[in-house]
């Protein structure tokens, strides 16, 4: 079992997204932007992956992404992007700067799931 | 009784030569008067012909000949008609007996007595004592009006007690211009006659050559109006005009431009054009104003402007200037400024962007609790259909979207390829197992035909799995169960041609022709609801970006051939 930090601004999505994960046996922490992830982070809370939108209004994926890798303690936590902006020369913004993976909108829970899995390892 | 007389030079020459014999003082002194009157007249004629020959224009040449005829030569009416077009002939109260349709003579001048009928300005040739005169082509002359009605109104000659009539045609090089007449009281001497015929000659060449100046002033009247007018809309256009002459100077550069430059009012026609281009290069952010060629193809260049925070993009045409004869003269540039539809083209990429995307995430919904659903507690097999339902219809919309995607790139020009050397045999192998499930599920099966060997070819790889992909899937599409859709591959030149048959129902001919545009679906395509539409118009677009070509041979109960080719990669040197 892993924590999985899961960060959108669309609650629809995250409910999914949950599923998908939960059916998966980890466990599930929303946020519903890179604010409200980064107050999660920053109360030292265990967190084994982040799973995260980009287009979000007051605070972007990137912009969450670049604050998340200034935190020492989270420099290596495996940070994916999971979003509608499947262009190429987007996805490679996102590698380029520092997502270890970038997955696109629509998603297959199934394939969601194993995504994860391959980073954290099956519980 | 004939009562014409025709005089000519020999007459006049007999009669001055002819002395009565055995003369006495009386008849001396009278023939000495006689001929010194002959003299004064034959002076004043030519006195008159030079000042009628030295006037330019019609209406002062007219004046002075029927001047002279009543002032010099003691006509009571002198009178000059030209032929014309016939301008009356509807209201034409002589149209009846008119024989010259649509040419008559005009009355321009008279002086002394006004003409007694209003219908006289106008005379057929051939009616009437002038028409006669025309018609007759020498002078007509008669002493004796009582006696020859026909050469003026008799109420008129007997009210202003006319004696003599004498009319000459105005000749200038064979051609008749008109008639000039005069009516007396006198009667009408020879020396009189012959002042006449030498001032009708005389007027004749002064007319004709008024005319010539007329005429060439009317025309380049005309075509000053005409160059102004064209100024006036090369200085009124909203593009931008520059006109170089041979010599390599700016002729023409209008307000359009001068705004698009930022030029104001400096003085910049007349410059050699190379000047020009200095002056404007540091404002040109990329591309050649090249304001002198004619040679390159229409293309755009951004411009900065002082003040202005984005560069503007004019888009540049030009041509050369033809001169009369069709030869080169010059070259004209044109500019035309695009930036707005840049903008609203930038615009409308972006609106589609952010439309698909903002589909994107309700479609993610949809599709991930229906997948969810499906995966979940067991179904009964109505709610699980409907499941079914609702998920391969958004998975149909995700699929639209997307093909909007790259429909809006495509038609902004923005379509990114990254061409590489890709082996043709695993980018098959990949387009094949990608719809190896679609295949299995309609019962076809897919033969790859590669021939060995094949050289690289130059692609990207993405775009052309994507594109034979969908070839393979409608091939599949409308192939019966049982039956199986063919992938062949060869070279052809410098190309390699990839081929995708089915056997299927074919392609009815008037169908073919519109198959890769834009949401060209056949019936059947539409009444399966699987496709977009779009498929076809993408696959185009994506074989042509890539420098190759695309098309279908098909004949109806036979099947469907797609074919495309891609150029053969560069060999590594």
């Amino acid at each position: 079992m892993a924590r999985i930090l899961v960060v959108d601004d669309d609650a629809d999505i995250r409910f999914v997204a949950r599923l998908a994960l939960t059916r998966g046996k980890h466990e599930v922490v929303l946020a519903d932007g890179g604010r409200a992830a980064l107050a999660h982070l920053d109360t030292g809370a265990p967190c084994d992956l982040i799973l995260c939108d980009r287009m979000m209004p007051e605070m972007t994926g990137i912009e969450t992404l670049v604050e998340v890798r200034k935190r020492g303690d989270r420099a290596s936590t495996p940070f994916v992007f999971l979003t509608a902006k499947a262009q190429k020369e987007e996805i490679e913004e996102g590698l380029r700067l520092g997502a270890t993976r970038y997955l696109t909108k629509p998603f297959e829970p199934k394939d969601l799931l194993a995504e994860v899995n391959g980073l954290v390892g099956t519980p | 009784m004939n009562a014409r007389a025709t005089v000519d030079k020999e007459s006049v020459r007999k009669r001055l030569a002819i002395l009565p014999p055995e003369p006495t003082v009386d008849d001396l002194e009278r023939e000495q008067a006689r001929l010194e009157a002959t003299v004064r007249a034959l002076r004043a004629a030519v006195q008159v012909t030079e000042s009628v020959a030295s006037a330019f224009q019609r209406e002062r040449i007219l004046a002075a000949v029927t001047d002279a005829l009543t002032r010099t030569f003691g006509a009571a009416s002198a009178r000059v008609w030209l032929i014309g077009p016939g301008d009356q002939c509807g209201t034409c109260e002589l149209a009846h007996r008119c024989q010259s349709r649509k040419q008559c003579l005009h009355l321009v001048e008279h002086g002394g007595l006004g003409p007694l009928d209003r219908v006289l300005a106008r005379v057929p040739v051939g009616d009437f004592s002038v028409g006669r005169v025309a018609a007759y082509g020498g002078m007509v002359a008669s002493n004796d009006l009582e006696s020859e009605p026909g050469l003026a109104d008799p109420d008129w000659a007997r009210i202003e007690r006319l004696r003599s009539f004498a009319g000459h045609p105005l000749v200038h090089e064979g051609r008749l211009l008109g008639v000039v007449a005069m009516w007396s009281r006198d009667v009408l001497r020879d020396e009189v006659l012959e002042a006449l015929r030498i001032l009708a000659r005389h007027a004749a060449t002064a007319i004709a050559g008024a005319q010539l100046i007329e005429d060439v002033r009317e025309q380049s009247a005309r075509s000053q109006a005409i160059s102004r007018q064209l100024e006036a809309l090369v200085e009124a256009s909203r593009s931008g005009i520059v006109l170089v002459d041979r010599a390599g100077r700016a002729a023409v550069v209008n307000r359009a431009f001068r705004g698009m430059f930022a030029l104001g009012n400096r003085e910049v026609v007349g410059a050699p054009i190379g000047l020009l281009e200095d002056v404007l290069r540091p404002l040109v952010e990329d591309g050649e104003l090249a304001l002198g060629g004619t040679e390159q193809e229409d293309r755009e260049i951004s411009v900065n402007l002082p003040g202005e925070p984005k560069p503007r993009i004019f888009r540049r045409y030009s041509a050369a200037a033809l001169g009369a004869g069709g030869e080169v003269v010059g070259s004209m540039v044109v500019f035309d400024d695009v930036t707005n539809a840049h903008e609203v083209d930038r615009m409308k990429s972006e609106f589609i962007s952010t439309v698909s995307h903002e589909l994107r995430t309700p479609l993610t919904s949809i599709k991930g609790s229906m997948s969810l659903v499906l995966d979940g507690s067991p179904l009964d097999d109505e709610t699980r259909e409907l499941v079914e339902v609702t998920k391969r219809n958004a998975d149909r919309l995700v699929r639209l979207v997307n093909d909007i995607l790259d429909v809006s790139k495509i038609e902004a020009g923005r379509l990114e390829l990254d061409p590489e050397p890709t082996d043709v045999a695993s980018l098959c192998a990949e387009a094949v197992q990608g719809i190896d499930g679609f295949a299995k599920k309609v019962g076809v099966s897919v033969t790859s035909l590669i021939a060995p060997e094949l050289p690289e070819v130059r692609a990207d790889r993405d775009r052309i799995v994507q594109v034979l992909t969908n070839l393979l899937s409608n091939a599949l599409k409308f192939s019966p169960s049982g039956s199986s859709v063919d992938l062949a591959v060869e070279t052809k030149g410098e190309m390699v041609r990839f081929e995708v048959r089915d056997r299927g129902p074919g392609i009815p001919e008037d169908f073919r022709a519109k198959l890769f545009t834009r949401f060209a679906q056949s019936d059947r395509a539409r009444r399966e609801q699987e496709g977009t539409g779009l498929g076809l118009a993408i696959c185009r677009a994506l074989v042509v970006s890539h420098g190759g070509e695309i098309g279908v041979e098909s004949e109806p109960g036979h099947g469907a051939s797609f074919f495309f080719t891609l150029p053969v990669a560069a060999r590594e040197a």
